[in-house]
């Protein structure tokens, strides 16, 4: 409960005249250490609005005292110290409560044509994360890393990983490397978060992340900044990369397999309209070999030439799209167009086998974010694997559905898919090991179609599921997220 | 036996290729019947013409291979010229077998169709021709009486008249009268022709006596 008499000391004179500027000050300083790393003009603007605030509502002495305030910090806090004086303050404790690296190096005049050209990068705050070792700490607190001292490398990769220092790296392993270091080193200018390799005396490689900025004293003497041993990281984002590679190529494969399955279909596909194109081109040969060509016949026939041209390239475009690069990206697509080109691919090969398809597609499907070809892969797969249920049932019980309906939940729109095939069918127990790798109810099946599947659908951040139908067969159903 | 145009008839589902074919039978001068189904084939009534039939192995419904037994069962000798995206050799060994002109892989010269199309409907029209002479003939021997018939399958046994009236029982002269009745009757100029149209009829000189077979 806040009384008059406990306020009292707001009202003061003192506190209304020097306080502003004091605090408005102070406010402007913790604002520019935050963020100098990220800005170079931050304190400057800062400071001047500092000054601005108090001669607003102080008047013309806390504009001034808030001007002398301002440019105390600025030079105490921005201003290299080779720069501005050879007085060395106690700055410990206030670099600690700021969490930034220890001191710069002895401080000395600096050359005033290196200044000039430097300044800008100089005189902000050292970058600094959490978990990185300072460089030269404690005792080593004035060592300067230097292009002309590698002695932090070996030291670092002596002592712990986590001291790690910086040091031009020589990587004998990686020429390319080595230059593109050797060029950042020379580079006279701050850097952040910068891996590179390097090799411990024992031969093996560690890898260094490291932030800094270039110190001055006259000349160029170094860097200064934090670095630490990154090299658990990189090896598990190395696995990891290896790991997506690998599956995407697997997946690639078998794509060029289950194409395999459709080869006799896509054969036929473009012969149709190969065997038009001669045959329309023969008759067209026979008109205009006639004493009197028939033009209007010819003109037709061209017509239809060029259509049948057109379908054949567009047969060939889809499957070469379809089996093109292992590279994965996720683009929105709308789900209606991926199943519409594999049911394009595949409708062919379902009336091989007497297969009625059924499709019904909700008009308002929302978009989805992801790999084209991919999912395109594993909407065929689970046509194919209905296809393939369905081989050994009657012909007249041949039939499958493809759906795509849209499901509203709290978390946004989904797209469910479903294939229902009217095939042999499995038990809920064998619904989830279906998904198994190395799993299958099929002869000559590598189990490995479903497997892939699913881990598309999970790196798309969805779900796909089987479910035996009441009657006979089984629905496989797609959950994927849409974009609002 | 008049001489009418040949036509071929086009059974493929796929319709441009339908179309193509059309235009490339109708830009050789032959008329040209096309059909998406093997249903609709069958269903639609058959000029009489020398004709043939140029079908899709693959096709919704009745496939082509089931037409062809189909048109086998039901008696209709329409050569046939199978073409196919997508051949295999059990399928044309089947197709062949069946009695097929011609298996034509597509995409195929147009010229090798024509030929096909050509040699099928040269083929239709001597067996046409053939039907034709043998339903006359067929015709000619149904209207002898028993009697005749029984002289007739001596004669052309090579037995001499004295022979058959020893038979039947009956005079040389009541035989020799018979046989003169069909020699007219099957407009026989000599007993060669007799015996050779005997011959296509099925009654076969050493067949001994008996009524041919229908």
């Amino acid at each position: 409960m806040s009384t008059p008499d406990s306020l009292w000391w707001l009202k003061h004179p003192v506190m209304t005249t020097y306080g502003v500027p004091v605090l408005s000050v102070g406010a402007a300083l913790i604002i520019a250490r935050r963020l100098d790393m990220h800005f170079h003009d931050a304190p400057v603007s800062l400071f001047i609005c500092a000054v601005m605030f108090s001669a607003w509502f102080g008047g013309f002495k806390p504009g001034l005292l808030a001007a002398v305030l301002s440019c105390l910090a600025f030079i105490y806090y921005f201003v290299p110290r080779s720069i501005h004086s050879p007085w060395r303050p106690p700055r410990y404790r206030a670099r600690h409560c700021l969490r930034l690296p220890p001191s710069w190096s002895d401080p000395s005049v600096l050359d005033k044509e290196v200044q000039r050209r430097r300044c800008g990068r100089v005189n902000s705050g050292i970058v600094t994360t959490s978990r990185r070792s300072p460089i030269g700490c404690g005792r080593q607190a004035r060592t300067i890393v230097s292009p002309t001292s590698p002695c932090l490398a070996s030291k670092a990769s002596a002592g712990s990983a986590n001291k790690g220092g910086i040091s031009p790296p020589t990587s004998r392993r990686n020429p390319r490397s080595d230059a593109f270091i050797a060029q950042r080193w020379r580079d006279v200018s701050r850097f952040r978060n910068f891996r590179y390799r390097t090799i411990r005396p024992d031969g093996s490689i560690v890898y260094i992340e490291a932030s800094g900025k270039p110190v001055f004293d006259r000349r160029f003497l170094g860097y200064r900044g934090v670095s630490g041993d990154v090299t658990a990281e990189v090896r598990a984002e190395q696995v990891e990369k290896a790991l997506h590679q690998a599956q995407a190529e697997l997946a690639r494969v078998m794509r060029v397999t289950a194409l395999g399955e459709l080869a006799a279909s896509i054969a036929h596909e473009v012969n149709q309209p190969l065997a038009a194109i001669i045959a329309n081109a023969n008759a067209c040969l026979h008109w205009l070999e006639a004493d009197r060509a028939d033009l209007d016949s010819v003109r037709d026939a061209l017509a239809a030439v060029v259509k049948d041209g057109d379908r054949a390239a567009a047969v060939i475009t889809r499957i070469r799209a379809f089996l093109s690069g292992s590279s994965v990206a996720h683009r929105p697509c709308d789900a209606a167009g991926v199943i519409g080109e594999v049911l394009f691919l595949v409708e062919p090969e379902l009336g091989r086998h007497g297969i009625l398809l059924q499709t019904s597609l909700a008009p308002d499907l929302p978009p989805v974010t992801g790999d084209r070809i991919q999912l395109q892969q594993v909407f065929l797969n689970l046509v194919l694997n209905g296809a393939e249920a369905m081989r050994a049932v009657l012909p007249k019980r041949r039939r499958m559905v493809a759906g795509a309906t849209v499901d509203h939940r709290d978390d946004g729109p989904w797209v469910i898919v479903t294939v229902e095939d009217a095939g042999v069918g499995f038990g809920d127990a064998e619904a989830t090991r279906v998904f198994e790798a190395f799993y299958t109810t099929k002869p000559g099946g590598l189990g490995m179609g479903l497997a892939i599947s699913r881990s598309i659908i999970d790196s798309h951040r969805g779900r796909l599921w089987a479910k035996p139908n009441p009657d006979y067969g089984t629905t496989f159903h797609l959950a994927l997220p849409g974009m609002r | 036996m008049t001489p009418e145009a040949p036509i071929v008839f086009v059974v493929d589902d796929d319709r441009s290729v339908r179309d193509a074919l059309r235009r490339l039978i109708t830009s050789v001068g032959m008329a040209v019947e096309v059909f998406p189904t093997a249903q609709a084939f069958l269903s639609a009534p058959r000029p009489n013409a020398p004709a043939c039939l140029v079908l899709d192995v693959r096709l919704p419904g009745l496939s082509g291979l089931d037409l062809q037994e189909e048109l086998a069962n039901t008696n209709a000798t329409l050569p046939i010229i199978f073409l196919t995206g997508h051949g295999d050799i059990p399928m044309s060994v089947r197709a062949m077998k069946a009695g097929a002109i011609e298996f034509l892989t597509k995409p195929f010269r147009g010229q090798d169709l024509l030929d096909a199309i050509r040699h099928a409907i040269d083929r239709d029209r001597a067996a046409r021709t053939e039907r034709q002479e043998l339903a006359d003939l067929r015709r000619r021997y149904d209207t002898l009486s028993p009697r005749e018939r029984e002289v007739m399958a001596r004669v052309v046994n090579g037995l001499l008249n004295k022979q058959i009236a020893a038979a039947f029982g009956t005079t040389e002269a009541t035989v020799k009268e018979q046989r003169g009745q069909v020699m007219q009757k099957m407009q026989a100029g000599s007993l060669a022709e007799l015996i050779r149209n005997a011959g296509r009829l099925g009654i076969a000189p050493h067949a001994g006596v008996g009524t041919p077979p229908k």
